[in-house]
């Protein structure tokens, strides 16, 4: 019980300079723990679904759009087994603080390709049959309130709506979805292309990218050449990749500074190191005389260090949980922002570990040079100052 | 000797910078079990080195301490600190109480290194505070304490573990006079009904009085030789 409690008690000593420097810890594991959600997120995305899943786009630029008749050249490439076309709707509900990730999609190929958003038989019919229908996702839609048969009015910042002749297109909630994974967006809003097709004022028959399923087992590198090459010398050549390094690309165009970030981390627990290794400092030097006590009561060195260990370890603790629940609170709020350039963005259990293992590692090294000092007390000394 | 502590030979030397503090050369004590011993003499005539030496809380330059048959100056750094915690307890001028601990917290510490379960402790701990008259204070903290009251918990603590020799460096020092004499009867019944050997430094007559027997230090290093004190002292 002793080195559970008076190592808690001494930590409280001071309570200030305690959660002063617990500050800094939680700073150095929230920004530990979100960077690693996103390298998570960047690298989860090699499921079983989207191995053979390859996005192709605009050589040039992923904003410019390609002719949805590319997807027939596709399709008849024999490592091929089913082509569907997407383009980027975007906009947003009511004001701009409320963005959607929405896209026009074929439902019919769109859900053969991405069985991973579930839908009822009942959903699809439904879908089908309302040209102006949307399918989103439950989250969004708790969100937003929305129930099967509302009508909603999405404002576009890129598409003019020549019914309305305005940006605003009014769509159907036909459906929502639920997710096969805890991976999988359930924030996306999914609108029929033929419907945004035949209102767009401008960019008909053409799409955002297109999305291939490769035969299980095929060569998706040479594939993914085979399809640029079919359209090289066409006006608009593609660039084909699988869907994990399209997702990756496409995130790095927002949070590419993961690697500045990483360098940030570093500097912070540096700092912090130096921190937590002076306030513990100060901390044993103020009471090297009950130190001294101690030592001559019986407590022998080793002892006193795993007590000195011990407070080190509650102050990093306390810093690593706190920082690790506002990581959690500040993902969950992003979650919906980035759903669509990192799907599942989440904290991996994997984290927690690192989490405890760097707590470990730093109290013992921010508690070496008091330790040390323990070692080489001398209690005849000590106690006469 | 009867398994009391023995200085032999003594020398100790402190290096000050460049220069060296003889503070013992050739220093003989013998204090037997089960005595009341005062060390007495001027400031700096090393009285608290040598209360140190007899606890292992300092070493020699050169020489033997042996207390009971062991030579504690020849001992491990490891080996000195679990004979402590057996043997010795320790009295200081201030307490040196942990400050956020509570009296009984405090007087339990030395608890911790031996093998005794909470119910065994927790009883020891209360025999202790009551033997000093603090049972009524044991959840105080020591900031809550007079500095008498604060005394007499740290003397709970010194013979909580039961040790046969008690180490007190001017135990009444920051005392007043009536607190002073209540603790120097306290350490008297621990000698005289307990059986502790006490070994205790002070500067104060009175205090002196108590012990069975004073050693002026500075003459035992003029003189190598102890003094006896008269009978009617004793």
């Amino acid at each position: 019980m002793i080195n559970v409690i008076l190592p808690w008690k001494n930590a409280m000593r001071r309570p200030a300079r305690f959660w002063l420097t617990c500050l800094s810890i939680v700073v150095a594991f929230y920004l530990f723990t979100v960077i690693s959600a996103i390298n998570t997120a960047l690298e989860a995305s090699g499921t079983d679904n989207n191995q053979y899943r390859l996005m192709t786009t605009h050589k040039i630029c992923i904003t410019s759009s390609l002719p949805i008749h590319y997807g027939q050249k596709i399709k008849a490439l024999p490592e091929v087994e089913k082509v569907t076309h997407v383009s980027w709707f975007g906009g947003f509900f009511r004001d701009e603080s409320n963005q959607l990730h929405a896209v026009a999609v074929e439902p019919e190929s769109y859900q053969l390709i991405y069985p991973e958003y579930l839908l009822t038989a009942e959903d699809r019919i439904n879908w089908n049959r309302l040209k102006s229908g949307m399918v989103v996702g439950r989250k969004l839609a708790e969100k937003h309130q929305w129930q099967v048969g509302d009508k909603v009015p999405i404002q576009s910042t890129i598409w003019l709506n020549n019914d309305s002749g305005s940006f605003t297109w009014e769509m159907e909630v036909a459906a929502i979805y639920d997710t096969a994974t805890p991976d999988t967006i359930n924030s996306m809003l999914f609108l029929r292309h033929d419907f945004f097709d035949e209102a767009r004022a401008y960019g008909r028959y053409e799409a955002s990218w297109l999305v291939a399923k490769a035969r299980v087992g095929s060569n998706t590198e040479a594939l993914s050449r085979q399809i640029d090459q079919l359209f090289a010398n066409s006006p608009a050549a593609t660039r084909t990749t699988t869907e994990q390094v399209f997702i990756k690309e496409l995130a790095r165009q927002f949070v590419d500074l993961s690697w500045l970030l990483r360098l940030v981390v570093l500097a912070v627990f540096f700092t912090l190191l130096l921190i937590a290794s002076n306030s513990m400092s100060q901390s044993v030097r103020e009471r090297m005389n009950e130190l001294a006590v101690m030592k001559s009561l019986g407590f022998s060195s080793d002892m006193l260090a795993t007590l000195i260990y011990m407070e080190a370890l509650y102050m990093v603790l306390a810093g690593a949980i706190l920082g690790v629940i506002c990581a959690a609170v500040s993902i969950d709020l992003v979650q919906m922002k980035f759903a669509t350039f990192l799907p599942g963005i989440h904290i991996d259990p994997v984290t927690y570990w690192k989490v405890g293992g760097i707590a470990v590692v730093l109290a013992a090294v921010c508690c070496l040079t008091p330790i040390i000092r323990i070692y080489r007390l001398g209690i005849s000394h000590t106690l006469r100052t | 000797m009867e398994n009391g502590i023995a200085l032999q030979n003594i020398s100790k030397i402190y290096h000050k910078g460049s220069n060296k503090v003889v503070v013992f050369n050739d220093l003989n004590i013998t204090i037997d079990k089960g005595e009341f011993v005062a060390l007495m003499g001027p400031s700096g005539s090393g009285k608290t080195t040598a209360l140190h030496l007899m606890g292992g809380l300092d070493r020699p330059t050169a020489g033997e301490v042996l207390v009971g048959n062991k030579v504690i100056s020849k001992s491990s750094e490891a080996e000195l600190t679990r004979w402590r915690a057996r043997h010795v307890g320790f009295i200081f001028q201030s307490n040196h109480l942990l400050p956020v601990l509570s009296a009984f917290a405090n007087v339990e510490l030395p608890l911790a290194l031996t093998r005794l379960n909470k119910v065994e402790r927790r009883k020891q701990v209360a025999t202790a505070l009551a033997l000093v008259g603090m049972s009524e204070r044991a959840n105080h903290l020591p900031r809550e304490l007079s500095g008498g009251q604060e005394q007499r918990v740290a003397i709970a603590r010194a013979i909580v573990s039961d040790p046969d020799i008690l180490l007190c460096d001017e135990p009444t020092g920051n005392l007043d006079r009536k607190t002073a004499d209540a603790i120097l009867s306290l350490l008297h019944i621990l000698n005289r009904d307990f059986g502790k050997t006490i070994v205790m430094v002070t500067h104060d007559a009175k205090a002196a009085d108590v012990a069975t027997r004073v050693i002026n230090l500075e003459q035992t290093i003029n003189d190598n030789a102890d003094i006896a004190i008269p009978e009617a002292m004793a």
